[in-house]
């Protein structure tokens, strides 16, 4: 039977609460709009009744229900223009589950699929297998990494990043299959002997309505999870995210941030500090490609758009050979295809930034999704944008103020996917993303003109600009060859461009025309290219046996340039190499699936070192009984790419990243060591994890040692050292409920040495000994209602032991300090709740019409210390703090349609 | 019951975590501040300072600066400099050579503090564009134009920076548009470059804020004095030390020549 048959689970209320009353005589106190389908989804929702169809049969009826005049609108009124205008059948069993199909026959059929297992139907086929599709009900996006098991068997699996997935030797065709993935409603079929197995479609439809406790399948959504089976992972959906309070836009980076293991306790970074690791240390693919700067606006927020992404995968170590060329981490974002059936479009604006975003069907097999999102200078732009300003130091123009006027500063970001699907096996699909600061602070003059008439002409043009972004593209080709063997290939390009122009230019026109342009200060000029290709491969050898395999290719191309005064070239460098290898792993499932084992290596060849790199890694799964797992994972991981931070944070993003050279800066590497215990109830997730992580040839780059004034080389400012960081995190997580939400606590440590320190560990920048976040969610009706707590200990920082001036040539005092030891103190601890409410817009009898929210960041106020000023006054050494926001509230509003 | 016990002792063991922390704090090794610039044909000054601490409840200092011994060698006899006041040694009868090598040597505390320098060449055929300007007549109708920059050459020497500092010899100068400035931000008199490796530097006629004559004092210098024009950062993120060709000391020891010219602004 080539169809798709559609459970509406909503709700397993005691059907005695229906019985009792004639169904069509349910009153509907709105309208309801849409396809038939939709509208049978919604007057289930809102009146707790069980519709069962087959969904492409009544697809193609659209119409709006509403109540003339007085009248109140029934459900009897509805089933007669079912039956009088399109000959639907309306049957009703004496369970209270109300069956539509377009004859008696198919009014069978349905009843027949629904009740084959309770009806005890005999079992056709055995151990078979069934591939299929997941999507998304209301769009037809496809939903990766969506768990699908058999009921009460070990045997199970996950949609690959396509949607697609292939289940082997299901015992029997009248088993029950559950699917289910955060943020959605897990949905359950019941098998029969007449149900398509192969090429099985399956739509998963977000919840709208949370429902009683009683419940017992179905309706669980969550908003981050810990996937069953793994270590060391989180999966985010990015559908929910408005709910939780925000500074300004909902942001997946940031709401990452509230998992333990990760640090939360940076606002200037929406980078991710994961287990004692740096941000460049973390991974971030964008379908497929690196993106290697996140930040928007000094950090503060990243520069995702949640409205493009569709789901997000964070590994926090011990990761797959699959992944590679970062130490510490990795962070799979994935965009959406679009709505494949319809139309559909939004917009939001909240106090820092308004966008919008759209989905169009071309035809279909082609479908396409565009989302932009643009800053302005509202309260929170302002806010961040003028607390670094001040912050900052001024340029001495030499120019009278009274001409000054106000430089424009933003940020943008664009992403755009194209997804094509000519068969039910391909599918081609181009995405493209682009996110760019512009952060002017030149002061711009209005310049009296002091040489009219005498024909020559003086310009002066004063740059304070930092333009940085980054801006990457993807063609991916993904085949499902047979129920075994899916494989994907993708071509990638990636540029990370940063500039940074602090200089004064003059130019003087003489009467001849001749023009002289003098040109003063800094120029800083990192641009990256990356161009990769990589296929990737997964074949079901056995129902215990998955091999993924595949090739990756990268060409590199940087370029780092530090100018002074026109001429003066600090640093002018120009790498390019090629990251070539290969990888395979083969997941084992022993023992009836109780426990798997998935050894990996991943070989590579570096051109710029000329040396090959092997990683090996090894994950293993235990599970200890039905509800405790213990998870394990080692493995090599080596870094060839790696940003380098300037430590002057008030010049804004003047990081740069280069490439090893294996000589001034060594191929960075780690040893990994992970192990964890989940307990995992219904409604309750306990999770306990233990990491180690043995870091090598780490760089820094620092001005500090320079043995004179003079025209640098490059390579002497770069200083190689070691580290570790362990720590344990431990999570404990309500599910789901009205109440829901999760409490995690991380005791962690990172300390390093370099030589040029000394020789003894000293706290890395990053080392965080605790910190605690609550997060706790509770639904009223439309309304959500969030709240986050954050604690963690201070981060280290370096004071001065003491300070000298010295008077120079001129006359002038000079002040100087002398360094104390390396992160030697400690600022105090940080500590902020946030609070949010959203309510869930209900427009046009439409569930998912986008939010309003209002959310307050910092609610007490508190002064958590960024970093701290030092000043000479008087023979003393004077102490600042400066502060993170305090107290920031935002409203905004999405809307979709 | 079980459970409650694990809770407790996990909240216990943090607790003990938490307590058993160090707090991470430091002493300071105390460090003396040498300031010296020595220029032919004047004699040897040394200024000679404590650091500021930055706690001074971790920090003591109890050297007593006016009672230390300087020698100074101008590399064939050894000299003892006298303390003129708190931080001052000098001996005006020694002048200093542009062809000796010079050190300083003296304890401090348990440190043997050393310093050695030499003197630069004199920069070489210094010249300048004009030697007199004449600035437009500014507030009133048809506003003149700013004259040409006043180029500055000499001879470039491998190795040397360039310092060029310019100064109104007038002890109270004359504004030359004063409708231009507030006092905030009106230029000083006196205004230098940063230490070039260059044989030119123009000076922009703007810069000129003043009527009068100019003294335009070209130094040649070492690489140590270009050190200081580093920034040595002002907050916990960026903060960085320089460095000092003053052995266990801070400061600058550091030879330095010079050649002056003049331009007069009407």
């Amino acid at each position: 039977m080539n169809k798709l048959i559609f459970l509406c689970l909503l709700s397993f209320l005691p059907i005695s609460k229906i019985a009792g009353q004639s169904i069509s005589g349910i009153i509907l106190e709105k309208e309801y709009s849409g396809t038939l389908d939709e509208i049978l989804l919604n007057i289930g929702e809102d009146h707790n009744l069980n519709f069962i169809f087959d969904k492409e049969k009544i697809i193609k009826y659209k119409t709006s229900f509403y109540a003339l005049y007085d009248d109140k609108l029934k459900l009897g009124d509805i089933f007669k223009v079912l039956s009088n205008s399109w000959d639907l059948i309306v049957s009703i069993d004496k369970d209270g589950q109300i069956y539509i199909a377009e004859s008696k026959q198919a009014i069978k059929e349905l009843k027949g699929e629904v009740k084959s297992k309770r009806l005890d139907v005999k079992p056709d086929k055995s151990d078979f297998t069934i591939t299929g599709i997941i999507k998304d009900i209301t769009n037809g996006e496809r939903i990766p990494f969506a768990t699908v098991y058999i009921e009460n068997t070990q045997i199970g699996t996950m949609s690959n990043e396509d949607g697609q997935f292939t289940l082997l030797h299901v015992p029997s065709d009248t088993s029950t299959m559950i699917i289910s993935y955060i943020g959605y409603k897990t949905k359950v079929i019941y098998l029969n002997p007449e149900i398509q197995i192969s090429k099985m479609e399956i739509n998963l439809s977000i919840s709208a309505v949370e429902l009683d406790e009683v419940i017992v399948i179905g309706q669980k959504e969550n908003l981050l999870a810990k996937p069953f089976g793994t270590i060391s992972t989180i999966k985010m959906s990015p559908k929910n995210l408005s709910i939780l309070p925000n500074m300004g836009n909902k942001d997946v980076l940031r709401s990452l941030q509230l998992m333990p293991g990760i640090s939360a306790a940076n606002e200037n970074s929406s980078g991710l500090y994961i287990r004692g690791g740096t941000p460049d240390q973390n991974l971030i693919l964008y379908d497929g490609f690196t993106v290697y700067h996140v930040d928007h606006l000094y950090g503060f927020f990243s520069a995702f758009n949640s409205n493009a992404i569709k789901d997000v995968q964070l590994f926090k170590g011990g990761f797959e050979a699959k992944y590679g060329g970062r130490l510490s981490s990795v962070t799979e974002i994935i965009s959406k295809d679009g709505n494949a059936q319809k139309f559909s479009a939004g917009g939001d604006i909240s106090l820092l930034s308004m966008g919008a975003f759209a989905e169009i069907p071309i035809n279909k097999n082609l479908s396409s999704m565009l989302a932009f999102r643009r800053s302005y200078r509202g309260p929170i732009y302002d806010k961040i944008f003028d607390q670094m300003q001040s912050e900052s130091e001024t340029i001495n123009t030499g120019m009278p103020n009274r001409f000054a006027t106000e430089a424009e500063s933003y940020f943008y970001d664009l992403n755009a996917k194209l997804t094509y699907k000519p068969n039910d096996k391909d599918i081609y699909s181009f995405s493209f993303f682009n996110g760019t600061d512009n952060l002017d602070k030149s002061p711009k003059f209005d310049m009296p003109d002091f040489m009219q008439g005498t024909g020559r002409g003086f310009d002066l043009d004063i740059s304070d600009l930092t333009r940085y972004g980054n801006i990457g593209s993807s063609i991916k080709w993904s085949r499902n060859w047979n129920s075994r063997l899916y494989s994907n290939t993708l071509f990638s390009f990636s540029n990370y461009y940063s500039e940074r122009n602090r200089t004064t230019e003059r130019v003087i026109t003489e009467e001849d025309g001749t023009e002289l342009s003098i040109n003063e200060g800094v120029i800083e000029d990192n641009n990256l290219i990356d161009f990769s290709l990589k296929t990737n491969a997964e074949y079901k050898l056995t129902q215990n046996q998955n091999l993924e395999m595949g090739y990756f290719m990268t060409y590199y191309d940087i370029d780092y340039l530090y100018t002074q005064n026109d001429t003066n070239s600090i640093v002018d460098r120009n790498d390019n190499s090629i990251l070539a290898g290969v990888y395979l792993q083969d997941k084992i499932q022993l023992f009836q699936n109780k426990m798997a084992i998935t050894p990996g290596i991943r070989a590579s060849y570096f051109s710029n070192t000329d040396k090959p790199y092997f990683e090996p890694r090894l994950a293993a799964y235990f599970k200890l009984s039905k509800k405790l797992t213990f998870n394990a994972a080692t493995g090599m991981y080596y870094q060839f790419a790696n940003r380098v931070v300037r430590e002057d944070i008030l010049s804004g993003s003047n990081d740069f990243w280069i490439l090893s050279d294996g000589v001034s800066i060594p191929v960075s590497s780690a040893i990994h060591y992970t192990a964890g215990l989940n307990f995992d109830l219904p409604n309750y997730l306990f999770s306990i994890e233990a990491y180690y992580k043995d870091i090598k040839d780490i760089t820094e780059y620092s001005m500090r040692y320079e043995s004179s004034f003079r025209t640098i080389e490059y390579e002497e400012n770069f200083y190689s050292g070691s580290g570790y960081a362990k720590g344990i995190e431990i999570l404990a997580q309500k599910k789901f409920g009205k109440l829901n939400g999760w409490i995690s606590y991380t005791l962690g440590e990172a300390r390093s040495i370099y030589d040029h320190y000394g020789d003894s560990y000293f706290p890395s920048y990053q080392d965080v000994r605790h910190e605690f976040k609550t997060v706790a969610l509770y639904k009223l009706g439309n309304f959500d209602l969030s709240a986050t707590w954050i604690y963690a200990t201070g981060r280290p920082y370096t004071a001065p032991e003491g300070a000298y001036k010295v008077t120079l040539l001129d006359g002038t005092e000079e002040s100087y300090y002398t360094v104390g030891i390396k992160n030697g103190l400690r600022l105090p601890d940080y500590n902020r709740l946030d609070l949010a409410v959203s309510y869930k817009l209900d427009m046009f009898n439409n569930k998912d019409n986008g939010n309003i929210s209002f959310s307050i960041f910092n609610v007490y106020n508190r002064k958590n210390i960024w970093y701290k000023e030092f000043q000479i006054v008087e023979d003393e050494i004077l102490e600042t703090d400066v502060n993170y926001l305090g107290i920031t509230p935002n409203l905004s509003l999405t809307v979709k349609f | 019951m079980q459970n409650l016990k694990y809770n407790i002792l996990l909240v216990l063991s943090i607790l003990l975590l938490n307590a058993c922390e160090n707090t991470e704090q430091y002493g300071f090794d105390s460090k003396v501040i040498v300031e010296a610039y020595l220029m032919p044909d004047k004699p040897a000054s040394i200024s000679i300072s404590k650091l500021i601490p930055f706690n001074s409840e971790l920090y003591s200092d109890t050297t007593n600066i006016s009672e230390l011994t300087i020698e100074f060698s101008d590399g064939t006899n050894i000299y003892s400099l006298t303390n003129y006041g708190d931080s001052l040694f000098a001996d005006s009868s020694l002048i200093i050579a542009d062809d000796n090598f010079y050190s300083i040597s003296f304890k401090y505390g348990d440190d043997d503090v050393f310093a050695t320098t030499s003197i630069p060449e004199k920069p070489q055929n210094c010249g300048q564009s004009v030697s007199s300007i004449t600035m437009p007549e500014f507030g009133g109708p048809g506003m003149g134009s700013l004259p040409e920059p006043v180029e500055i050459s000499w001879e470039m020497q491998d190795g040397y920076y360039y310092l060029i500092v310019v100064e109104n010899t007038s002890s109270n100068p004359t504004v030359i548009n004063e409708m231009d400035w507030t006092d905030e931000d009106r230029p000083k008199p006196v205004f230098r470059n940063e230490p070039i490796q260059d044989n030119s530097y123009k000076i922009e006629t703007r810069q000129l804020a003043y009527y009068g004559t100019y003294r335009i004092i070209i130094y040649s210098l070492f690489p140590d004095y270009a050190v200081l024009y580093q920034n040595s950062g002002t907050n916990s993120q960026n903060l960085t030390g320089i460095e000092s060709n003053v052995e266990n000391g801070l400061g600058i020891f550091t030879g330095v020549n010079s050649d002056t010219l003049f331009l007069s602004v009407n």
